[in-house]
């Protein structure tokens, strides 16, 4: 299962992106600064556009999905009941897992958007896909929410999971590390190597290198793990 | 001073709260409450009953600028230009005095590039400065900031908060889920369904949090 | 053309031309070939395959009863062209300023606006109606009839929570009626002769030729 991306451009009126590289099993994070391209890259990724130039090639995806970063795109039931039916998914489980149950009879367009965010990410990650593309995963979500978000996608066995984010807080656990600098794609490889080459490393992870004490990974566990060693 | 007193409103339940000057930032679990307390603030709502004061004065009748979550849904006219100069279109300025303020406060703020642009060719982080010139140009004695970092990256983000500081704004408002940059504030309230369950200086509040996932790790990792 | 005045002034006057006969149509469908620079943009717009179906469904059944049903869809069909270039054209904040100019700081200003934000809502809603296609597509909800009552509703929910936000927006930014603006357009001379050669179009159609030569006889 891989997807490989060969001098993939996307040009647009007033900008550009490019892409070569190849993404296996595993979770991948892909950072970038607001407007660097994530989205763009995210759709042509999951073959919902074509790129202006270049090549992809999927081996062994037949089941790929993307999460838009506004939950609403995706609803269809006409109650948070339904909506969870409408993934092929048992409502009961969902909503539990969710924390929902009380409002399983509720229009999802009524839920905050926090709320419905959190019911959407249930959905999406309670199912097998070959390809999960995340766009934007924690946007609208509490330090809570995006606490059991993360441990919930570290959790993923199989298939490519990519993650478009430009979170600086909270991290699921990554197998590999990737940038959109300067209109570019770059691989900064696996963790922990990967570090200390990361532009967009959040403040707490620079300081632990700075230290000497980098991280194994990301999660919130890593890093305290890393803080505490001597 | 801001001074709530006896608010009932919707889910918020708030006997008393006082925010003092400088940088407030408001934490706590979706639901909990904090728009609608940032609403009641800059006087988008009135509260169902309770007092909200600034400096002994309403907020509908205080200076307030105010910038959301959504770039999308903070933008209400098409070109740069437009939507900064806004309100004070809206107070029927003159359009020469309007233009002069206008640039003066582009240049400052280091987005003068972007004046002749459409909108909706901005990136995210783009749309918020735009949000944000708009609602610094009339001088806001409160400024109201709804989670306006959660759609900028770091860098942004940083941006903001440094224009925000040079503009020295009596009070500032910010709700935000970063509750690394909330360290950097003045005053912290945590709310939890619709109360106040802590407020006061940054340390004292993330101290009753130690151990939730709204603890900075900073702070966990001595850092 | 950069100023919206002339360009719409040049709108209405072909549209009257094609209206009114299908010499008319003929001369303003030739205008829009000329000048009108976005043929291929303007061809690629979704809506105008749908609406020439329409249009061709009432011109049969015109036909049918009696009607000149060729004509009328070759005339509508102009109109519909010269209408999809005026919306290509488009350009953000325009219509602000056209209606200061029109209809001054307190009407006009709040006119302008109003179609200011329709427009940006109109776009935003093209947008997320991309969006929710793909994502219910991805999802396999069924066939595109069975999508848009769902999809319906989440753009109308989208639109009326932005519509509450730019009514807090506004209260926020001091709105009570109307605002200040000098407006402010780019007229060039190509602007002014493609807005002549149109009102020429609309005098020759009203105008019958012999007219032009009323000494001669």
């Amino acid at each position: 299962m891989r997807i490989d991306l060969d001098a993939v451009r996307v040009v647009r009126d007033s900008w550009s992106v490019s892409a070569t590289g190849t993404f296996t099993e595993g979770i991948h994070l892909i950072s970038g600064d607001v407007g660097s391209g994530k989205t763009t890259l995210a759709r042509v990724i999951a073959g919902l556009s074509p790129p202006t130039s270049g090549a992809i090639r999927r081996e062994d995806i037949t089941h790929p999905m993307i999460s838009f970063q506004f939950p609403e795109h995706h609803v269809t039931g006409s109650t948070v009941s339904e909506e969870c039916s409408s993934w092929g998914l048992d409502p009961t489980v969902i909503l539990k897992q969710a924390s929902l149950q009380e409002k399983a009879g509720l229009s999802p367009l009524r839920l905050s958007r926090g709320e419905l965010k959190r019911l959407h990410l249930a959905c999406v990650l309670s199912q097998e896909y070959d390809l999960l593309v995340l766009d934007e995963p924690f946007s609208s979500l509490d330090c809570k929410e995006k606490a059991r978000a993360c441990t919930t996608i570290s959790g993923r066995a199989r298939g490519i999971t990519i993650i478009f984010t430009h979170e600086q807080s909270q991290f699921p656990r990554v197998d590999m590390l990737w940038e959109i600098v300067d209109g570019s794609l770059h691989c900064r490889g696996n963790l922990p190597d990967a570090l200390r080459t990361w532009e967009h490393a959040p403040e707490i992870v620079r300081a632990l290198i700075r230290r000497g004490k980098e991280p194994a990974n990301l999660t919130r566990q890593d890093i305290r793990e890393a803080a505490c060693r001597t | 001073m801001i001074e709530l007193s006896g608010i009932r409103h919707t889910i918020l339940d708030i006997s008393a709260l006082r925010i003092p000057f400088g940088t407030t930032s408001v934490i706590g679990p979706n639901g909990s409450g904090k728009t609608m307390l940032l609403k009641l603030l800059a006087g988008i709502f009135l509260p169902h009953s309770g007092t909200v004061r600034i400096d002994g004065v309403p907020p509908r009748k205080t200076e307030t600028g105010w910038v959301n979550e959504f770039p999308d849904r903070n933008i209400l006219f098409g070109t740069v230009i437009d939507e900064v100069a806004s309100s004070l279109r809206f107070r029927h300025l003159p359009d020469r005095d309007v233009k002069i303020t206008v640039e003066k406060l582009l240049d400052s703020m280091g987005i003068s590039p972007l004046r002749g642009r459409p909108v909706c060719d901005l990136s995210g982080g783009e749309k918020v400065l735009v949000a944000l010139a708009a609602a610094l140009v009339h001088t806001p004695r409160v400024l109201v900031l709804d989670e306006c970092d959660s759609h900028l990256d770091n860098y942004r983000a940083r941006q903001v908060e440094r224009i925000v500081q040079e503009r020295a704004i009596p009070y500032v408002i910010r709700c935000t889920q970063q509750v690394e940059s909330a360290i950097r504030s003045d005053h912290v309230i945590y709310l939890e369904n619709g109360r106040v369950a802590y407020e006061g200086v940054p340390g004292e509040v993330f101290a009753r949090l130690h151990g939730t996932p709204f603890y900075p790790l900073t702070m966990e990792c001595g850092i | 053309m950069q100023d919206i005045r002339l360009r719409i002034a040049a709108a209405l006057v072909l549209t009257l031309s094609a209206f009114f006969s299908l010499a008319g149509a003929a001369l303003a469908f030739l205008w829009w070939i000329a000048w009108s620079g976005k043929v291929s943009e303007i061809m690629r717009m979704r809506m105008i395959l749908p609406v020439a179906g329409m249009l061709a469904f009432f011109s049969a059944v015109l036909s049918l009863t009696g009607g000149d049903g060729v004509s009328y869809f070759l005339r509508m069909m102009v109109i519909v062209l010269v209408g999809s270039w005026v919306y290509a054209e488009q350009k953000s904040g325009e219509f602000l300023h056209l209606g200061v100019w029109l209809l001054g700081n307190r009407i006009g200003f709040e006119l302008g606006m109003l179609a200011d934000m329709a427009m940006q809502t109109l776009h935003l809603m093209v947008r997320d109606f991309e969006t929710i296609r793909v994502a219910q597509a991805l999802k396999g909800t069924g066939t595109a009839g069975k999508m848009l009552v769902p999809a319906g509703l989440v753009l109308v929910t989208g639109a009326l929570s932005r519509a509450e936000h730019t009514a807090e927006l506004m209260a926020v930014r001091g709105y009570r009626c109307g605002g200040s603006l000098c407006p402010r357009f780019l007229t060039t001379r190509g602007d002014i002769f493609r807005c002549m050669t149109a009102l020429c179009i609309l005098i020759i159609t009203v105008i019958p030729v012999s007219e032009f030569f009323i000494l001669y006889r």
